[in-house]
């Protein structure tokens, strides 16, 4: 599983719909981890050309980037289609920004994407869904491109407009997880980074273990790679705790032998998820710990 | 009988056997990959687990993650399905050494039928009518002077072969050096194994198979023919039928006896299938699938046994408890498989989300299928979304049944088969019941619009 970034834009017929259209039709490619707003650019120095409608996703996919860049143009080609009926020029551009830690130079397949922090209208929307674009230099913008805004609720609806209020409406509330599915069958869920651990997979409110506080640093999710039983390794370290990298904290026991979990990186353990000796499934989130 | 059975499977079959382990009063447990979260089976077994990411070979191909969650999980019986993991001996073999019952032949058997060259000097030994043919090539030099001897044309199959990959018509001295390299590496690309070997080409041949069905005490029985010969030019099934039309009944009497005295050579045990060319004058062994077939229930329909149950019953041990004779066959039934596919762009898979999913109902219809409206197809793996099967008295009526189940079936925001299903069942060739396994190729070729 990677994290790639997908820059959406569209000038085209309904371009809010179509870009939203876009963000429905990538949950087919993998798991949309995060969404950015919509921003509209006014065209700068033309006469009469459309205003540009931009967002960032960030996808958790499975697709090699080569795969992941056909899938993205056949999608591009899907929804021309049903917008307009017709050939015409495209409604919806859809680019990789980046693929993970990935750089790849290939014919027609540049990442990450070479013009990615020289346009505005691609790194606004980058900067809603990863900091770590937040605090980027915006001096050196090409200036053909005018001013980029995101819209106003009103203006951007369907997934998007969902997403932002009901993070919106989570944030004031003291629950820790909330998921809601519409008629659609969309279904968002929202999980704070303090958290439940499940028994037997069923949310129940027993083995709670975390330090308790909110957390507004970036979180590493470690997860089980395989299926078998977790036993955390004693002393089981209290949430709240330094870790050192490569610290083993849990093994996986499965077919007789007892496979590692080790803490990836040095940070502070947020929570602990699993109960010791509970069975885990590929892709269980075990252990959380912040990014120092 | 078992206390729980894991299901090492996805889609219909996963759902299939959840049905006749529910019904046995079995436990079940799901296994499935992270494409396949939103799935029926893993909502309808009583436990599921996922055991990788979205590609096979991670997750349903995963043995270790597997065989762990049935052991976890305490499960007593694996069922593999049809594909994936269900004729890898290894992993049957895998699953006894932990313990676990693998709802299927012996390791051993598996093994023997999965290399078909094998499987073929086996039989011809025991008296079974085989293809004119080799065994293992070591070169195309080698290849071109069997062909030779046999006669052309003849075709290049894999050891390792199946769904017609690794495999190359030769009809010519001149074309045999770049079929074998084609087929050679299409062989080793897909399964990892590059030996060809070489049999006669039979014109115009039907594909006819028998089922069998064999216990731990010796017992066995034959549950009639299928005919699958509507084939796609890559020898995938899209229609089935039993019985087979227009079969003289000493040529299917003579399947029926060959089909018995092949799963006695091998002293088979659960359910098999033995696949037969069959052309006007005789019918040649051309391989055994040792598992459940996607076809397996135009059988059930007019023998009225759960072969599935049977399966089961058959690993926790119990005897048959009926001979040859005490099965009455009675009407007829056809399945049609609806797959995601582009049948005007040669049967490309389509992947997307179904829109809008409507499936036939009435008497006489049966549906297969783990497709629900808003479904995402993942592009993981085969492409079939049902099978609609259609049971009467009569060929003739079971045809009539079809097309109305067909018209009534309505899967919107993929491309599907139905259109070409139709188009077969209306056919002079199919009603008249005269029609071999170029018939689908053909049709294809004359109206590609159909």
């Amino acid at each position: 599983m990677t994290v790639a970034a997908i820059g959406i834009g569209s000038n085209q017929g309904d371009a809010v719909a179509n870009v939203n259209a876009a963000i429905g039709a990538l949950r087919r490619l993998g798991a949309l981890t995060s969404v950015s707003r919509l921003y509209r650019t006014q065209p700068w120095g033309v006469e009469g050309q459309p205003d540009f409608i931009n967002a960032a996703v960030l996808l958790e996919t499975q697709l090699a980037p080569r795969k992941l860049l056909e899938a993205l143009q056949s999608l591009e080609a899907e929804l021309g289609r049903r917008q307009t009926y017709r050939w015409g020029p495209r409604v919806i551009d859809l680019d990789i920004l980046y693929y993970g830690e990935e750089r790849i130079e290939e014919p027609g397949l540049i990442v990450p994407h070479p013009l990615m922090l020289e346009r505005q209208f691609v790194l606004a929307p980058l900067a809603d869904i990863d900091s770590r674009y937040r605090d980027f230099d915006r001096s050196g913008y090409d200036p053909q491109v005018g001013e980029c805004t995101p819209l106003m609720p009103e203006e951007s609806d369907d997934i998007t407009q969902r997403v932002r209020r009901f993070v919106d409406a989570f944030e004031q509330t003291d629950l820790i997880g909330l998921r809601i599915s519409d008629t659609n069958g969309d279904t968002i869920e929202l999980r704070r980074a303090r958290r439940v651990a499940p028994q037997g997979g069923q949310g129940d409110a027993n083995g709670i273990v975390s330090d308790g506080a909110r957390e507004d640093v970036p979180v590493d999710v470690i997860k089980a790679n395989l299926v078998g039983i977790a036993h955390l390794v004693k002393p089981v370290p209290a949430p709240g705790v330094q870790l050192d990298e490569g610290r083993e904290l849990a093994y996986v026991e499965a077919l007789g032998i007892r496979n590692p979990v080790l803490s990836r990186r040095a940070g502070r353990l947020v929570a602990v998820l699993i109960e010791d000796g509970a069975s885990v499934e590929y892709g269980q989130p075990l252990f959380e710990i912040a990014r120092p | 009988m078992f206390r729980k059975v894991l299901i090492a499977n996805r889609g219909e079959i996963a759902l299939r056997i959840n049905r006749a382990c529910q019904e046995l009063g079995v436990s079940t447990v799901a296994i499935y990959s992270e494409a396949d979260r939103n799935s029926l089976h893993v909502r309808q077994a009583n436990e599921a687990f996922c055991v990788g990411p979205g590609s096979a070979a991670h997750s349903y191909l995963n043995i270790p993650n597997i065989v762990s969650t049935a052991l976890i999980t305490g499960a007593d019986a694996v069922h593999p399905g049809y594909g994936f993991l269900a004729e890898n001996a290894r992993f049957a073999e895998i699953c006894g050494d932990h313990g676990l019952v693998f709802i299927g032949p012996r390791p051993e058997v598996i093994a023997l039928m999965g290399d078909k060259a094998n499987a073929k000097r086996v039989m011809s030994q025991a008296g079974v009518p085989t293809t004119p043919g080799t065994e293992v090539l070591e070169s195309s030099a080698d290849a071109a002077r069997a062909a030779e001897k046999i006669g052309y044309p003849v075709l290049l199959k894999a050891t390792a072969g199946g769904g017609g990959k690794g495999m190359r018509e030769v009809t010519s001295a001149d074309q045999i050096d770049r079929a074998f390299a084609t087929a050679q590496a299409e062989a080793e690309a897909n399964f990892n194994d590059g030996r060809l070997y070489l049999e006669k080409l039979i014109k115009r041949p039907r594909h006819i198979e028998v089922q069998v069905l064999g216990d731990n005490f010796g017992s066995i029985v034959h549950l009639g023919e299928r005919d699958c010969s509507i084939q796609k030019p890559s020898h995938q099934k899209l229609i089935e039928e039993t019985p087979a039309a227009n079969l003289p009944d000493r040529v299917r009497k003579m399947l029926h006896d060959t089909a018995l005295r092949a799963a006695k050579t091998v002293s088979y045990t659960n359910a098999g299938t033995l696949e037969f060319l069959v052309s006007e004058k005789q019918a040649y062994f051309m391989e055994m699938n040792t598992r459940i077939q996607v076809e397996h229930p135009v059988t059930e329909m007019v023998y009225g046994i759960d072969l599935v149950k049977e399966q089961i019953r058959i690993a926790a041990g119990e005897a048959l408890g009926y001979t040859q004779k005490d099965l009455r066959p009675g009407g007829h039934a056809i399945e049609c498989r609806l797959n995601a596919e582009d049948t005007e762009r040669n049967f490309a898979p389509a992947v997307g989300t179904l829109a809008d999913v409507v499936f036939p109902g009435g008497p006489g219809i049966r549906v297969d299928t783990h497709a629900y409206s808003g479904l995402e197809i993942p592009p993981f793996y085969d492409s079939m979304l049902a099978k609609i099967v259609a049971f009467a008295d009569t060929r003739e009526a079971a045809i009539a049944r079809m097309e109305r189940a067909l018209r009534e079936t309505v899967i919107e925001g993929v491309a599907t088969t139905i259109t070409q299903c139709l188009t077969v069942l209306g056919s002079r060739a199919f009603r008249s019941g005269n029609y071999g396994i170029d018939f689908l190729p053909s049709l294809m070729h004359e109206s590609p619009a159909a």
